[in-house]
């Protein structure tokens, strides 16, 4: 885990604002889409956020299985 | 004439200047034309096509040639001769096969860049690289084995040789599918992808980055557009490599899963077929080798500088290296399509030629994938190598040529991305896209600020995987591991005689394991003895063949 100087802490702090910000967005402007669930209210800022959770998350889990030591092949 | 650089540079030992004129001569030569054009020739009385431009292979050839001035310039500095000899000559064979109109061509041109590029990986003379360039060696030549066989037979059936769309109805068809396969990188085929190029130097994995994938994707295209099996194979091709990606610890290997996820994207959009989705297809392929060089470019100045791109050795550069993490940075922001950069223009075609065909399923892989990109590409590379735990390595920023290739490559990147109107145009098919809607943007900006959000989530709370020193399977364990033991269990077997006779025999055994080995091991006798003159003999061998079977 990195010291949390007090710049870092700013960037979190704005990736909140602005993620707060684009969510409330959506009620603004008319949506269009192809499909009904891409309307749904924050369809693609949930769908990014879980989709990378599951990645990091599962990736993690996959790593146990395919994890050798570097010479493994050697 | 533009087979000019497949010959150029051959007996040249001077420099990396002509390396660079030679393509730009090129480039302005290529510029004057026509975008429909083709050459008849007619050879033992068969029809070749030697070369055929039309939209298609217009812009490909047009992305081939810009990027290899690209790494001319990148590589400049470079003073290793056989490399310096092969990345014109891969480059210029690239080109070559992308303007071939008929089977032959395109298959000698394959060959000679399957065989150059095994040179650019050699070239490095680093500890792994002989044995993973053997491998790599070996699959390129299977591929190339594959589109012969396919196109005799092909042949045979229909007594043409022209290069033009194909069904999946027989068997030479298939052939050629698979050659093409293995070059794109088709799930469980695609192995050698993540197991040669971080194994090339700096410059050499930029070059190789460009060429090969891409020229399979332009084949596929041309043959095999609309095929339904595409779509699927395109979409796990999207989502796997994002997995191995993020547990990965070399960040040019990270960066080669990467390429294979970008990959994904474009076979997909073959796979639909409509003009909309080859355009998009063509484009990304233009801004995915853009961006994709970039990113190599950056991680291989790293590597030039501090001697290892392995994230669990990296951090804290952007101190020493302001000018290398800005350019990274706009790779990044490039390939995972945050607004405003030229994957954002380019993936959107794709995605939206999808979803225009109602293919939700599809369309909804292609997003998950989307936002995977951002991260292990997005953020990964340029935070753990930039940014993060700062391990005290401190170093001068890269030399002026990188930056300087860096720099138009990332200009390029911003300016497609703000004016895409200028890529548009240069596409095979014409189209009404417009990019920049307020629906595509707002949603983009959330999906990707959103999986940032889970990152910092993550990583605040010290549950993001940790980068380590460590080897991650893949499907290369299948012929890696197994035949490795066959091998030392039939030598060790071999070795516990103990007559006199001991030494013959073991020797003779030897020779026969290592028969046996020969294709298939990591340590063959045919990489320890291998030279460029061999090569060639190889080479000319493959060719004499293939003018034997024509005349059968």
């Amino acid at each position: 885990m990195p010291a949390k100087s007090k710049s870092v802490k700013t960037l979190i702090i704005g990736l909140y604002i602005i993620c707060a910000a684009l969510l409330l967005v959506e009620f603004f402007y008319h949506r269009h889409g192809h499909f009904d669930f891409e309307l749904w209210f924050g369809f693609y800022a949930g769908f990014g956020l879980l989709a990378y959770l599951f990645i990091v998350l599962s990736a993690t889990q996959l790593r146990k299985w395919l994890q050798r030591s570097e010479d493994y092949y050697d | 004439m533009l087979g000019a650089p497949l010959l150029g540079l051959l007996s040249d030992r001077l420099r990396a200047s002509a390396a660079v004129v030679l393509p730009v001569l090129a480039l302005i030569v290529f510029l004057q034309l026509p975008r429909e054009f083709s050459l008849n020739y007619s050879l033992f009385a068969y029809e070749l096509r030697p070369i055929f431009i039309d939209g298609l292979s217009w812009i490909f050839s047009l992305i081939f040639l810009i990027a290899a001035v690209l790494v001319a310039i990148y590589s400049w500095h470079g003073n290793n001769r056989l490399e310096q000899i092969s990345i014109p000559l891969y480059a210029g064979s690239a080109i070559a096969t992308v303007m071939a109109g008929d089977l032959l061509t395109l298959f000698i041109c394959w060959e000679i860049s399957a065989l150059s590029s095994t040179l650019i990986i050699w070239a490095n003379r680093s500890r792994y690289s002989r044995s993973a360039g053997m491998r790599y060696l070996f699959i390129q030549v299977l591929s190339g084995l594959l589109l012969l066989l396919g196109t005799l037979l092909h042949f045979q059936d229909t007594q043409s040789l022209l290069f033009t769309a194909f069904a999946l109805d027989s068997l030479a068809h298939w052939l050629i599918f698979f050659a093409f396969g293995i070059k794109c990188a088709f799930p469980l085929l695609h192995n050698w992808l993540q197991d040669a190029y971080p194994h090339a130097s700096a410059s050499g994995t930029v070059a190789l980055s460009a060429f090969t994938t891409k020229l399979a994707v332009y084949c596929l295209a041309r043959a095999f557009a609309g095929t339904e099996y595409l779509l699927w194979i395109g979409a796990v091709m999207t989502a796997f490599p994002i997995f191995f990606a993020v547990i990965e610890n070399d960040l040019r290997r990270v960066l080669s899963y990467s390429l294979n996820n970008q990959l994904g994207f474009m076979v997909v959009g073959i796979g639909i077929g409509t003009p909309l989705a080859l355009n998009g297809t063509a484009a990304h392929a233009f801004c995915c080798i853009l961006y994709k060089a970039l990113l190599f470019m950056s991680m291989g100045a790293v590597l030039h500088r501090i001697g290892t791109t392995k994230a669990s050795e990296l951090g804290g550069l952007a101190k020493s290296m302001p000018w290398t993490a800005a350019f990274c940075i706009i790779g990044a922001a490039s390939i995972s399509a945050v607004p405003l950069f030229s994957g954002f223009v380019s993936k959107g075609i794709i995605l939206f030629a999808v979803a225009e065909e109602g293919y939700w399923l599809l369309w909804l892989v292609l997003l998950f994938a989307s936002a995977g990109v951002l991260g292990h590409s997005g953020i990964k590379v340029p935070f753990f190598s930039f940014f993060a735990h700062d391990q005290g390595l401190r170093c001068k920023e890269a030399p002026k040529n990188m930056l300087l290739a860096m720099g138009i490559t990332a200009a390029a990147c911003i300016g497609i991305g703000v004016a895409p109107d200028l890529l548009y145009a240069l596409l095979p098919n014409s189209m009404e896209f417009h990019p920049y809607t307020w629906d595509h943007t707002i949603t983009q900006l959330q999906l990707l600020f959103f999986a940032g959000l889970g990152f910092v989530l993550l990583y605040v709370n010290g549950w993001y995987p940790a980068e380590i020193r460590a080897l991650n399977l893949d499907s290369d364990w299948f012929y890696r591991k197994p035949l490795r033991s066959l091998a030392s269990v039939g030598l060790k077997a071999f070795n516990n005689s103990s007559t006199g006779w001991q030494k013959l025999r073991s020797q003779t055994a030897r020779k026969l394991v290592d028969m046996a080995y020969q294709s298939n091991g990591p340590r063959s006798q045919l990489a320890r003895g291998i030279t460029v003159s061999s090569m060639v003999l190889i080479v000319s061998i493959l060719l004499s063949c293939t003018l034997l079977f024509y005349y059968l």
